[in-house]
C-alpha cells in the first residue's frame, strides 16, 4: 500500500492498485485496467530514480512513514519509557507511556496466556545494597474483557483484591480469569466455571501454571456438582450470557457466597431476549437479582467496547435483618 | 564563430504594437502570425475538398475491412468499440459470474485486514468509557442529596478521569511523579488517533463496495423480487420461493 500517505480516499484507491498490480493483473476487464496502472506505478519509479536529489528526498518520506507504523506495533513494548501508576482497585495498574494501558501483575514472568502484550518496569532497590528488579505486567485489553472494560468505565467497588476469593462462572479460554488471577495474587484463590469442553481444555493449560486458579468444567446450573471443590467466596463474578443467567447466579451465590459478598454480573441484551431494548432488559435482570437477596449498587454500559452489554455489581444479603 | 556584421552600426529593429483604440482586438498580426493561421486554414480546407471528393465518388457496393469493427450511432456517425468492452462483453455468464465473485473476495479480504489494523490499534488507544453509570440508592432522599465526589470517595477533579478514580488516601499516599510524559507521545498518540480514524473510513467505505458487489450478484441471478425504498435506501425483497 504505498499510497497510504496520500490520505483518507487515495489511502483506500492505493490498496486496490497495490493489490491488482500483484497477483491479478492478467485478469479481463477490470483486472486489466489494474495491471495499467501498476505499470504506471514503476514507470514513476523510474523516474523517480532520474531525478536524483528529489527521488531521493521522496524516497525517504516513504520510508519514514513505513517506520512510524513499525513504530505502532512495537507499541509499549521494551525499551519504550513506561510509569506505571496505582489504580483504584487493588491489583490494577495503569500503564502510561506511548499509549495508557490497563495492566496487571504477571503471576508468571515471561510469559502471555493469549498472546498479549507484556510491560517490564524496572523497579529501582528498595535498600541501598539490594539490586535493581524487574516487574512485569500484562496488558488487558477492554476490547477482550468485560471486566476490564468496567473497571476502565469507572465501576465504584469491584470486590475483586488482592487475597481475595472468586468464582468465575463463564471462564471461556480463560482470557479474563488470568488477568483475575493476577489481580487476586498468590494469597487469592479463582475457581473458573466453564462448561465447555474445548475452551475448558485452554483453561486448564492456563491454569496449569497459576497455582492460584482452580479450574472446573461443569455446568454452573448445578452448583451442587462442583460444591466440594469450592469454599466460601468474597465474589462471584459471572458471564454466562444465558437467558436464566439471574438464577444460575442465584444458586451459586445462596451455596458459595459469603455475607455481604460481591456479586458481578456481565449482562448481555442479546442472549436474555433481543425482542425488547437493552434498557429494559438490564431492569429486568436488576429485578431479579432483588428477588434472589442480591443488592443492587451500580449499573454500567460498556460503550465504547462492547454494544448492549452491562455491568451490574451487587451485594449479596445472606440473612434477613 | 564572432559574427561578421557591425551590430553597432545596425539600427535598433522595432515592431509596432496594436494602437491603444484597437486594444480590444487583440495582439497586432504580423506576417509570421498571418502565414500560421492561413497554413493551417488552408490545410483544413484542403482536407475537407478531399473529403467531399471521395463522399462524392465513394461506391457503396465496396467492401471495406473496418466495416467489421465499425458501428454508427443514432446520428449516423461512426464510431469503433473499445477492445477491452468487447472482450468483458463476450464473457459467458459463468465467467462474468466467477469474476464478480472474485471481486467481492478481494474486497472482502481487503475488508478483514482493516478490520483487524483497527480492533488492533484500537486495543492500543484504549478510547475512553462512554457508557452510562447508574447507582442505585436506598431512597429518594439519598437520591436528591447524592454526591457524586462523596460517593466514590476521590477528589472532585477525577470525576470525569472515569478510568483511574484514585480514592483520597490513595491519593495522599501516592508520591507526586516528578517525571511527567512529554509532549511528543502526546502527538503522537494524536497523530495515531487520525491513522485510525482513516482505517475505520476506509473499512466502511470497502464494506459498501462489498454489500453493492454482492447485491449486484444476487440481481443477476434473477427471481421475483420486489424494490423496497426506505429512507432513501434501496433494498430488494426476493419472493420465497419453495426449494423442493
Amino acid at each position: 500500500m504505498g499510497f497510504t500517505p496520500r490520505g483518507g480516499r487515495g489511502g483506500g484507491r492505493g490498496g486496490f492498485g497495490g493489490g491488482d498490480r500483484g497477483g491479478r493483473g492478467g485478469r479481463g476487464g477490470f483486472g486489466g485496467r489494474g495491471g495499467g496502472r501498476g505499470g504506471f506505478g514503476g514507470d514513476r519509479g523510474g523516474r523517480g530514480g532520474a531525478r536524483g536529489g528529489r527521488g531521493g528526498a521522496r524516497g525517504g518520506a516513504r520510508g519514514g512513514a513505513r517506520g512510524g507504523r513499525g513504530g505502532a506495533r512495537g507499541g509499549a513494548k521494551g525499551g519504550a519509557k513506561v510509569i506505571v501508576e496505582p489504580h483504584r482497585h487493588g491489583g490494577v495498574f495503569i500503564a502510561r507511556g506511548k499509549e495508557d494501558l490497563l495492566v496487571t501483575k504477571n503471576l508468571t514472568p515471561g510469559e502471555s496466556v493469549y498472546g498479549e502484550k507484556r510491560v517490564s518496569v524496572d523497579v529501582p532497590a528498595t535498600t541501598p545494597d539490594g539490586e535493581a528488579t524487574k516487574v512485569e505486567y500484562r496488558v488487558w485489553n477492554p476490547f477482550r474483557s468485560k471486566l476490564a472494560a468496567g473497571i476502565l468505565g469507572g465501576l465504584d467497588e469491584l470486590f475483586i483484591g488482592p487475597g481475595s476469593k472468586v468464582l468465575y462462572l463463564g471462564a471461556a479460554s480463560g482470557t479474563s480469569v488470568s488477568h483475575v488471577a493476577d489481580v487476586v495474587g498468590p494469597t487469592g484463590t479463582v475457581y473458573a466455571v466453564e462448561f465447555s469442553h474445548r475452551s475448558g481444555r485452554d483453561l486448564i493449560g492456563m491454569a496449569k501454571k497459576r497455582p492460584n486458579v482452580i479450574p472446573i468444567i461443569e455446568d454452573a446450573r448445578h452448583p451442587q456438582k462442583y460444591r466440594m471443590l469450592v469454599g466460601m467466596v468474597d465474589a462471584v463474578f459471572a458471564d454466562v450470557a444465558q437467558p436464566d443467567q439471574a438464577r444460575i447466579i442465584a444458586l451459586n451465590a445462596h451455596l458459595f457466597l459469603k455475607d455481604q459478598g460481591g456479586v458481578i454480573i456481565s449482562i448481555k441484551a442479546n442472549c436474555i431476549d433481543s425482542t425488547v431494548e437493552a434498557e429494559t432488559v438490564f431492569a429486568r435482570e436488576v429485578q431479579k437479582l432483588r428477588e434472589e437477596r442480591i443488592k443492587p449498587l451500580e449499573q454500567l454500559t460498556l460503550e465504547p467496547y462492547e454494544r448492549d452489554h452491562c455491568i451490574v455489581i451487587g451485594k449479596y444479603i445472606r440473612a434477613n435483618k | 564563430m564572432a559574427r561578421l556584421v557591425h551590430n553597432i552600426q545596425k539600427k535598433q529593429h522595432r515592431e509596432r504594437s496594436q494602437i491603444a483604440e484597437r486594444r480590444h482586438l487583440g495582439l497586432l498580426e504580423k506576417k509570421k502570425d498571418y502565414k500560421l493561421r492561413a497554413e493551417n486554414y488552408h490545410a483544413k480546407e484542403a482536407k475537407l475538398k478531399l473529403l467531399r471528393k471521395k463522399a462524392k465518388e465513394r461506391n457503396p457496393d465496396e467492401f471495406y475491412f473496418g466495416m467489421h469493427s465499425t458501428k454508427t450511432d443514432e446520428h449516423g456517425i461512426g464510431y469503433k468499440e473499445n477492445p477491452l468492452d468487447v472482450a468483458e462483453r463476450e464473457l459467458s455468464a459463468d465467467a462474468k459470474k466467477l469474476l464478480q465473485t472474485q471481486d467481492a473476495t478481494y474486497v472482502r479480504t481487503m475488508r478483514l485486514k482493516e478490520l483487524r489494523v483497527i480492533e488492533r490499534m484500537q486495543a492500543e488507544l484504549m478510547p475512553k468509557a462512554t457508557g452510562k453509570h447508574t447507582i442505585f440508592v436506598n431512597s429518594e432522599k439519598e437520591q436528591e442529596e447524592f454526591d457524586p465526589a462523596e460517593y466514590f470517595k476521590t477528589d472532585k477533579t477525577l470525576l470525569n478521569k472515569r478510568e483511574n478514580r484514585l480514592k483520597l488516601d490513595q491519593l495522599e499516599q501516592k508520591q507526586t511523579h516528578a517525571q511527567e510524559l512529554d509532549e511528543g507521545i502526546n502527538k503522537e498518540r494524536v497523530s495515531r488517533l487520525k491513522k485510525l480514524a482513516a482505517h475505520i473510513e476506509r473499512e466502511r467505505e470497502l464494506a459498501i463496495v462489498e454489500h453493492r458487489l454482492d447485491l449486484d450478484r444476487e440481481l443477476a441471478k434473477g427471481g421475483e423480487k420486489e424494490k423496497v425504498v426506505k429512507d432513501g435506501n434501496v433494498s430488494y425483497k426476493w419472493k420465497a420461493e419453495r426449494k423442493k
